[in-house]
């Protein structure tokens, strides 16, 4: 199980319960059924649900990005213009957090290419968003994700996924549409790597001193 | 061996966590409903549900630039409104945007629609009152008139009025920042959440009230006062608008919040392009290269430089200092299209730091400009040097090139 469990309607923010109209306890049946007959609360319900879980995988994948909110913007907008191909509503959670992943990799991938095509090495520059006031904890999670950059971007998604958002294999397996033994694959080869990589990053000598 | 990498995944996680929860989804949450409200009826929607299904699937990467590329839709009651358009508010008129934003016009305000970009709009206002909210997205960028006076808006609530008869201004900013521009407050003054500006432009004065909790006297100042000076702010104008200007900011986020959020535009609006210079004398090392960040991410590239050049001058052979004659030169080829300029920073970069991180790109992007201002002799030159030390590097086959022309 992931480490955020999914949002339930109790837990949202009193303030924002007046303007909430759909029943509460609204099942993911229901809201794909809404949102198959073209209801707008239906969105607003699935956006409630979903989005603090998906803004999560993004960021897990892809770490300190501005545009974050623009692509949690594309992961809803193609879930909402393809919720037609949802074969089973119960399993709109996976579903959706397939899309965040696959957003999430053609980032990777156009980063890539912006990388390529600019000559620039995004490590000597610094990462946006991140406030250099906390230094030691975000030192540890920018070189975390200096490391990351420098793996095949399945191998990478499938470590952030594992390790990071803390899911099981069969979910790591469901959400990058592989086998249960290629994601295997993928986070021994992310493990090595990544230990080797850190070797030359001080802030993540600490938790590397542990590893053996 | 698992527990370690669960152990760094979470303190990974936590500290994500922790960030996130300072940032809010309301404004996609209302940008993605607002996509709702500009698809097509219904019906229409379902026939033709396969391909837009397909599209969204298949390329949500040319989505996210499309996304970009779009002029905003205005409408008034699902009326799409055209620029030039004038409107005459006899109720309370909604103005709907694409993006989710919303301007109401007050009964008996009268205005014109400007120009639409893909970032904003501008509303041209000749008499009257808008409640606004503005949605933040990167690169946001509205403009509302009012007579001499203009407010600049990257993303926030508030409530404005314009009187001409009393050439009269007054803005009560609920959420954000704004900069007001023109007439008594000259090239811009900025506004934090909860406060109230009123500006006379007959009398060449403006006031701002801080709201809430704590709040300060009310400041009048005159256009003199607000000019910038290079000073800051609290020593030019005194004691009562640095308790103001104190009490409005426990209010509102600062740039420095802002520009952990991500929200560069909002950061570098909070400081305010007036006081950007006297906060780059102030600030320590690492908050005046947080500085420049907030320029360069925000498109400010002439405040980026003067951040990174106040940084060198005030922090000279520090690490960050070679980094910056580097960004410097990256900002005067990429955002301001000075190849002379930029290529005269690489060499400061190669001179200061030639086996520093860098130096190979410095190396290679020195040919570049080079060869952008039109100077063969020294590309070639530049590209023949290239060659030698990274026969393998990035700019070879550019260097081939280059060495090869005659």
């Amino acid at each position: 199980m992931s480490r955020d469990s999914p949002a339930t309607p109790e837990a949202f923010p009193a303030h924002r319960a007046a303007v909430i109209r759909l029943p509460v306890g609204l099942t993911d049946e229901a809201i794909v059924q809404g949102l198959r007959e073209g209801d707008r609360e239906a969105a607003a319900q699935l956006f409630d649900r979903y989005a603090e879980h998906l803004r999560r995988v993004l960021v897990r994948v892809l770490g300190p990005d501005p545009e974050i909110p623009d692509l949690l913007q594309d992961v809803m907008v193609a879930a909402l213009g393809s919720i037609e191909r949802l074969d089973d509503p119960r399993a709109l959670r996976p579903w959706l957090t397939r899309i965040a992943v696959f957003t999430a990799r053609v980032r990777i991938r156009r980063r890539t290419r912006w990388r390529f095509l600019r000559f620039v090495a995004p490590d000597d520059l610094p990462e946006p968003g991140i406030d250099p006031h906390d230094a030691p904890a975000s030192e540890t999670l920018r070189a975390t994700y200096r490391v990351l950059s420098k793996l095949e971007p399945d191998d990478r998604i499938a470590f952030a996924l594992r390790f990071l958002h803390g899911m099981e294999l069969t979910e790591v397996a469901h959400a990058t549409r592989v086998s249960l033994a290629t994601i295997k694959r993928r986070l021994n080869r992310a493990q090595d790597r990544f230990q080797e990589l850190a070797k030359s990053e001080p802030s993540l000598g600490d938790w590397l001193g542990g590893v053996p | 061996m698992s527990a370690r990498w669960e152990e760094l995944g979470r303190r990974i996680a936590r500290e994500q966590d922790a960030r996130l929860g300072q940032e809010s989804l309301e404004d996609t949450r209302r940008q993605v409903l607002a996509s709702l409200l500009s698809q097509p009826p219904r019906a229409r929607w379902r026939r033709r549900w396969p391909a837009y299904a397909a599209a969204a699937i298949v390329l949500s990467g040319a989505l996210f630039f499309w996304n970009k590329s779009q002029k905003l839709e205005v409408t008034i009651d699902g009326r799409t409104l055209d620029r030039g358009e004038w409107i005459a508010a006899e109720k309370r008129v909604p103005i709907e945007l694409s993006d989710g934003s919303r301007f109401v016009l007050a009964p008996g305000t009268r205005g014109r629609l400007g120009e639409v970009s893909k970032q904003g709009a501008h509303l041209v206002v000749e008499a009257g009152s808008v409640e606004a909210a503005v949605v933040h997205r990167s690169g946001t960028n509205y403009k509302l008139s009012f007579g001499p006076f203009a407010v600049d808006v990257t993303g926030t609530r508030f409530d404005v009025s314009w009187d001409p008869s009393e050439e009269l201004l007054t803005l009560k900013l609920n959420e954000g920042s704004v900069v007001v521009s023109g007439c008594a407050l000259g090239s811009g003054r900025p506004l934090l959440a909860g406060e109230t500006l009123r500006a006379w432009c007959r009398e060449q004065r403006f006031e701002v009230q801080a709201s809430g909790r704590g709040a300060a006297p009310a400041a009048a100042l005159s256009r003199a006062a607000a000019e910038p000076a290079g000073l800051p702010a609290a020593a030019k104008t005194g004691g009562a608008r640095a308790a103001h200007a104190a009490s409005a900011a426990a209010e509102a986020p600062s740039w420095q919040a802002l520009a952990k959020s991500g929200d560069y535009a909002g950061a570098f609006a909070a400081i305010g392009p007036a006081q950007f210079s006297a906060e780059c004398e102030r600030a320590k090392e690492a908050e005046l290269w947080l500085l420049a960040d907030v320029a360069r991410l925000s498109k400010n590239g002439q405040a980026a430089i003067g951040a990174y050049t106040a940084l060198r001058r005030r922090f000279p052979g520090g690490a960050k200092s070679g980094q910056a004659a580097f960004a410097i030169a990256r900002l005067h080829f990429d955002q301001l299209g000075h190849y002379d300029e930029a290529a005269r920073w690489f060499r400061t970069y190669l001179s200061e730091q030639p086996t520093g991180a860098l130096a190979r790109e410095a190396l290679g992007r020195l040919m570049e400009a080079e060869q952008r201002a039109g100077h063969r002799e020294a590309a070639a030159s530049t590209a023949r040097d290239y060659l030698k030390r990274h026969p393998a590097g990035p700019h070879a086959r550019l260097a081939a090139k280059l060495s090869a022309a005659r």
